[in-house]
């Protein structure tokens, strides 16, 4: 029954007959506070309040059964029959909000048929190449843990051969091609290569190319001019206000980067590019602090705050506590409300990742994000390459042996390789919510799916285990869900994830009956 | 329109492709320090296993997280579901461990509601530092012959308030309840809230529409117990042991598995619940349009006669004549062309599936 046009209410009171029958359907979660119940369901990742008229109804109904695998079954007109005081229309509406959410079936059928949501893409058209292993900075939650030496820099006949292969034999049109590192400025003369042999090829091979490069800012002082020229979009790591930046982003003596990247930020704005800002948060209370810095004091409305991973040289350093998500979960909110003040103040909504991608999952089924799906992005919309020419599922898997695919030299060409390499099956095949224990069952697991692969590597030592920040995503997700029914303009929080709406009227306050 | 009416109910409630009996898949084990279930004893029998709950009193590092990380290495898709009544010395370290545990769905803690207040509350703190590690988390509430009515409910109340964890009830061995229509009325209330409760075993005092529904404990039809010496019994609250893990296998255990207890119990608990839940037979299945796939959401275990089907704790025994139909199900064929090579009782046999959660349709 699902087709490109939702349902209306109309077409759905057509084939309400008296004998049409309902059956409630097995493992929805509940969350009761006070007259109010969140229900989910979660393999069609759908959600709905109810308030105490509905909820009364359907409980006495038997429509809706919490905690067991068995369904009550009735037929449209016991239901009616069950109590007179509630007039058919709204009943009829409670049962197609329902309906619309696979709460409920009729006769026999759901509205999204769920195998057939999120599909996974077959091959990447984002290509992460690390041109430099080596920094000019020496970070304390550094991913790598080992002193980079100078050598590991690509050579530009290396890099010159990944971009060649990745635009002739992998089949997309889009395609992104992201300089990373280390630090990628560092090895100047292979990006300009690069770059200008990616532009020329594509426009041979009539692709459209992105090029992207992730940069530390130390070098974007004296490198901004060239990144204009070559139409390079820069995402620039700055960890908040002076204090905090210095803290973890430092050179090798130990002195902070702040000055340095302010001063190469300024640069690149003058010259007309945008920097994307990208802020590691390994303390919560940082959250408010960063975003407000990025705010007021660099006006940016639009930037990322990723949570300090357990990985690399951080693993030693940092606090990881077990029960580390629930702090930044109540952080993290605080970010949601700074988010609500400024638009009453301002009239302007933010843009932070992820908060608009957990926006956009609430409020439609496209799972746009790599990260969010299971499997994740890795050897199907992402691949790495090492400084050396080696083939990684994920940029965040380049340097890890146990992941390498092949190298650049192989003569295989790469859709092939990424066919018959055992390890992407492994992950394509087995990395799926329904293989990871704690997710099978999990009410989340079409909203989060699963997290990161690398991240349960890193923790767990294997691929088959949930995100460890796994509470802090349980949390957010039904606390979104709350707040947005309080203030259902959160939706304007969706940023650029807008685009990928496939329901542009998308509206939380039908998420309320 | 259709009427419900008690025959139809249990006409409706058995199809000719179902068996009457099921030998367990969900156990239940106690663990105490020197254990008489050595690992050997656990992992001979694991291929009968597809939930394991282990239950120890006082968490000892390291010697328990050493044989939990075993079991978690054995081979076998299983559940594990820990319950301890304390974390204890050192909960960080015992929490940060558990973690890494492939096979860990969920954790339980045990909590007496009868304890003194200042109990309650290191075990409330253990509950919420569990949730806050990402575990899935259990309140496991014991309650006995001397709990209040009102203490019971402060403490429901906070765990509803303060956590997310689902509430399981349960009785303490050898405990009846006391002032069981206060206690229904409490229950019928959270009920009411939709508020996740459930209860581990059996409550025969208080309205069966109350636990029935959501009884944990399959009363003999798919779960067991084994207590810390090895003996195996239908549930926790059973008198008289069917066997020893230590001295017999599991699958002659199960074979001889009929005593008058388990009998009782299977009128009481497994008949029961099914006449709560299964609504009736009739002309439903053809309202149900034919071109519709049905999609397993089950598991399967081989049988002699046919097989188990499960999900989570819920089990059913089909004949080898279920089991060929079963294995039809291959998300393609729809019910039309099943219908055609086995005929309407095929229908109703999955309808029956259909209805008790074990498949869904697509189209
Ligand atoms: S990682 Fe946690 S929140 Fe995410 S899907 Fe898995 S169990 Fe759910
Ligand atoms: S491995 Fe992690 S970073 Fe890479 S695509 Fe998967 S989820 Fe994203």
């Amino acid at each position: 029954m699902m087709s490109s046009k939702k349902l209306e209410f109309s077409e759905f009171k057509k084939v309400l007959t008296p004998e049409a029958i309902i059956t409630s359907v097995p493992d929805l979660y509940f969350s009761t506070r006070n007259t109010r119940t969140l229900v989910v369901e979660p393999e069609s990742a759908s959600w709905i309040i109810l308030q105490a008229a509905s909820r009364g109804f359907l409980l006495r109904s038997k429509i809706l059964r919490p905690g067991t695998n068995e369904r009550s079954w009735k037929s449209l007109a016991e239901i009616y029959e069950l109590d007179q005081s509630f007039n058919q229309n709204e009943i009829d509406w409670w049962l197609y909000s329902l309906f619309l959410r696979n709460m409920i079936t009729l006769n026999g059928q759901t509205y999204y048929q769920s195998s057939n949501l999120w599909a996974v893409q077959q091959y990447p058209h984002y290509f992460n190449i690390h041109i430099a292993e080596s920094c000019n900075l020496a970070c304390r939650y550094c991913r790598c843990d080992h002193e980079a030496n100078d050598r590991e820099l690509m050579s530009v006949e290396t890099v010159k051969k990944i971009i060649r292969r990745v635009l002739e034999e992998i089949p997309r049109e889009k395609v992104i091609i992201g300089f990373h590192g280390g630090e990628p400025l560092t090895n100047i003369d292979c990006l300009v290569a690069g770059a200008k042999y990616a532009r020329e090829l594509a426009s041979a091979l009539k692709k459209k190319l992105t090029l992207s490069l992730q940069t530390n800012g130390v070098l974007l002082t004296r490198y901004s001019e060239l990144l204009k020229e070559l139409k390079i979009e820069v995402g620039l790591s700055l960890d908040g206000p002076e204090a905090i930046h210095n803290r973890q982003r430092v050179f090798a003596s130990g002195r902070g980067s702040f000055g340095e990247v302010i001063e190469g930020l300024r640069r690149a704005r003058k010259l007309g590019l945008n920097p994307g800002l990208l802020a590691v948060i390994s303390d919560p209370q940082n959250y408010v602090e960063v975003a407000k810095f990025f705010i007021e004091n660099l006006d940016s409305r639009s930037f990322r705050l990723n949570f300090l991973c357990y990985e690399g040289r951080a693993k030693k350093g940092f606090n990881f506590e077990v029960d580390r998500a629930e702090l930044f979960v109540e952080h993290w909110l605080k970010l949601v409300d700074l988010a609500i003040d400024y638009h009453r103040e301002t009239g302007y909504w933010l843009s932070v990742d992820d908060l608009n991608l957990f926006i956009a999952h609430l409020a439609d089924k496209s799972r746009p994000q790599m990260c969010y799906r299971a499997p994740c992005g890795a050897g199907n919309s992402i691949l790495g390459f090492g400084y050396d020419g080696q083939i990684y599922p994920c940029e965040e898997l380049v340097g890890k042996d146990e992941f390498c695919l092949g190298t650049i030299d192989d003569p295989k060409p790469l859709p092939q390789l990424l066919v018959e390499s055992e390890i992407n099956q492994q992950i394509q095949q087995q990395r799926k919510v329904e293989n990871i224990k704690k997710c099978r069952t999990c009410p989340w697991r079409r909203f989060h799916g699963s997290g990161c692969l690398n991240k349960s590597f890193e923790f767990f030592g294997d691929i088959f285990h949930e995100d460890p920040m796994c509470h802090f995503y349980r949390r957010v997700f039904e606390e979104l869900m709350w707040k947005t029914a309080e203030n259902p303009d959160l939706i304007n929080l969706i940023g650029y994830y807008k685009n990928y709406l496939k329901d542009p009227e998308a509206n939380f306050l039908e998420n309320i009956i | 329109m259709i009427k419900r009416n008690g025959n139809s109910i249990r006409e409706s409630k058995k199809t000719n492709h179902q068996l009457d009996k099921l030998s367990p898949f969900v156990f239940r084990i106690e663990v105490k320090e020197n254990t008489g279930l050595a690992d050997e004893i656990v992992s001979r029998e694991l291929s009968e296993v597809f939930s394991l709950q282990i239950e120890f009193d006082c968490f000892k590092l390291p010697s328990f997280a050493e044989w939990l990380q075993k079991l978690d290495d054995q081979p076998g898709d299983f559940n594990l579901v820990i319950y301890v009544r304390n974390l204890g010395e050192d909960p960080r370290s015992a929490l940060w461990g558990l973690r890494h545990l492939k096979k860990l769905d969920e954790l339980g803690i045990i909590i007496e509601a009868s304890e003194p207040e200042e109990k309650v509350e290191v075990r409330l703190d253990e509950l919420k530092l569990a949730e806050n590690s990402s575990f899935r988390t259990r309140a496991v509430v014991e309650i006995d012959c001397r709990t209040e009515i009102s203490s019971l409910k402060k403490l429901l109340d906070r765990v509803f308030l303060e956590t997310s964890a689902s509430v399981y009830l349960r009785k303490k061995i050898g405990h009846s309840l006391n002032r069981a229509s206060e206690f229904s009325s409490l229950i019928a209330n959270y009920k009411d809230r939709l508020l996740p409760l459930v209860f581990e075993d059996c409550f025969p005092e208080i309205n069966p529409e109350l636990w029935l529904p959501e009884i944990s404990c399959r009363g003999a039809q798919g779960s067991c117990f084994i207590s810390a010496d090895g003996h195996i019994y239908p549930c926790r609250k059973s008198r008289f042991p069917e066997g020893n893990i230590l001295k017999d296998r599991l699958k002659e255990i199960f074979e001889s598995w009929g005593s008058e207890e388990i009998e009782l119990c299977l009128e009481n608990v497994a008949e029961k619940r099914k006449q709560l839940l299964l609504p009736v037979a009739g002309e439903k299945p053809f309202l149900i349009e034919s071109d519709l796939k049905p999609i397993p959401l089950f598991r399967v275990r081989e049988e002699k006669q046919g097989a188990t089907l499960i999900k989570g704790l819920d089990g059913l025994a089909v004949t080898s004549k279920g089991y060929e139909i079963i294995r039809e199900l291959d998300r393609k064929k729809t019910l039309k062309s099943l219908k055609k090579k086995y005929g309407g009782e095929a229908i109703s046999f999955i309808f029956s599936l259909f209805m008790s959660g074990f498949l869904k349709f697509e189209k």
